[in-house]
């Protein structure tokens, strides 16, 4: 069985948050976060998430999102 | 101290004003604008300072709602970009304490971004994991009565799912030989705690049909595999590893 999730508007919040904190270019120096914070928030958030059901995140309700 | 700080959101080329419109909104739901650098420009938006400073940032943080509605506005933010232009998403909570900071650090590391915003270009993330489906314990199946039986039932899943894993295994291998070629490129294959194995994929949006229909295909014979393909994703796994700024 193969199944397509289209993340614009069906993706779920553990999907997201592991994409948004472990992948994007890294900025080390003037920052007010560093890597190793953000390091931290991602293991803590994901292990936090992933032992309750995950809710599907909704847009933000303007109409006028990303979807295409 | 200043009162507003810069959530940057990606970067992209600076000749690319057409890539922020009124409908992209960033956190708070701020307009998203552009700081042009020599070649390259920082899509931003202000936060306040008393929210986005360290200490209070990391407290943040560790409230999930807080967090979930934060990346949420950074992904809008980010697909509101990747829809009109070729950008490299930045880290979510990538704040900058003056826009002269944040010029300063992609102008020096120009030659890395623009290369990967070149390879990019016109191309989206797409993330496949081959999983054993997990077929549940039927509730037919009486409870076990004997502390034999019951581990004669712990050793037969854990075959179950060795088998399952290697037959994963297989078949990402053939699928990845079938999608290699239609994808610009690839990032190595992740173990998923032993549930799965998950490649992701940087696709031309021309290839974009032609590489869900192999996956939709490849059903076929992997009854007890399921396929789950998630994207399209702006590309936060194809970004260039930066030097720190000096």
């Amino acid at each position: 069985m193969t199944q397509v999730v289209d993340v614009r508007g069906d993706g779920t919040l553990v999907d997201l948050l592991d994409r948004l904190l472990a992948g994007g270019v890294v900025i080390a120096g003037d920052v007010v976060l560093s890597v190793a914070d953000i390091d931290l928030v991602r293991v803590r958030l994901l292990a936090l998430l992933s032992s309750v059901p995950t809710a599907a995140p909704t847009g933000r309700g303007d109409g006028s999102g990303g979807r295409s | 101290v200043t009162d507003t700080l810069y959530y940057a959101y990606g970067v992209l080329a600076a000749t690319e004003p057409a890539a922020v419109t009124a409908e992209v909104r960033g956190v708070g739901g701020a307009e998203v604008s552009l700081l042009p650098g020599a070649r390259l420009a920082v899509a931003f938006s202000s936060v306040p300072a008393d929210q986005f400073e360290e200490s209070s940032l990391e407290r943040r943080l560790e409230d999930p709602d807080w967090t979930s509605t934060l990346a949420m506005s950074h992904f809008e933010a980010v697909a509101g970009l990747h829809s009109r232009v070729p950008v490299l998403p930045l880290r979510l909570c990538t704040v900058f304490r003056s826009a002269q900071r944040a010029v300063a650090t992609v102008d020096a590391n120009t030659l890395p971004l623009e290369q990967a915003l070149a390879t990019v270009a016109g191309c989206d993330e797409w993330s496949v994991t081959v999983r054993g489906a997990r077929a549940p314990a039927t509730a037919t199946t009486p409870e076990p009565t004997t502390g034999a039986e019951y581990l004669r039932r712990v050793a037969s899943r854990g075959r179950q799912r060795a088998e399952e894993m290697v037959e994963a295994e297989e078949t990402a291998r053939d699928l990845h030989a079938l999608l290699a070629g239609l994808a610009v490129a690839t990032e190595p294959a992740v173990d998923t705690a032993g549930s799965g194995v998950r490649r992701t994929y940087l696709v031309h949006r021309r290839n974009a049909r032609r590489f869900l229909d192999v996956l939709e295909r490849s059903d076929a014979g992997a009854t007890r595999l399921a396929v789950d393909v998630r994207g399209p994703w702006a590309p936060y796994s194809f970004v260039p590893v930066l030097r720190e700024a000096a």
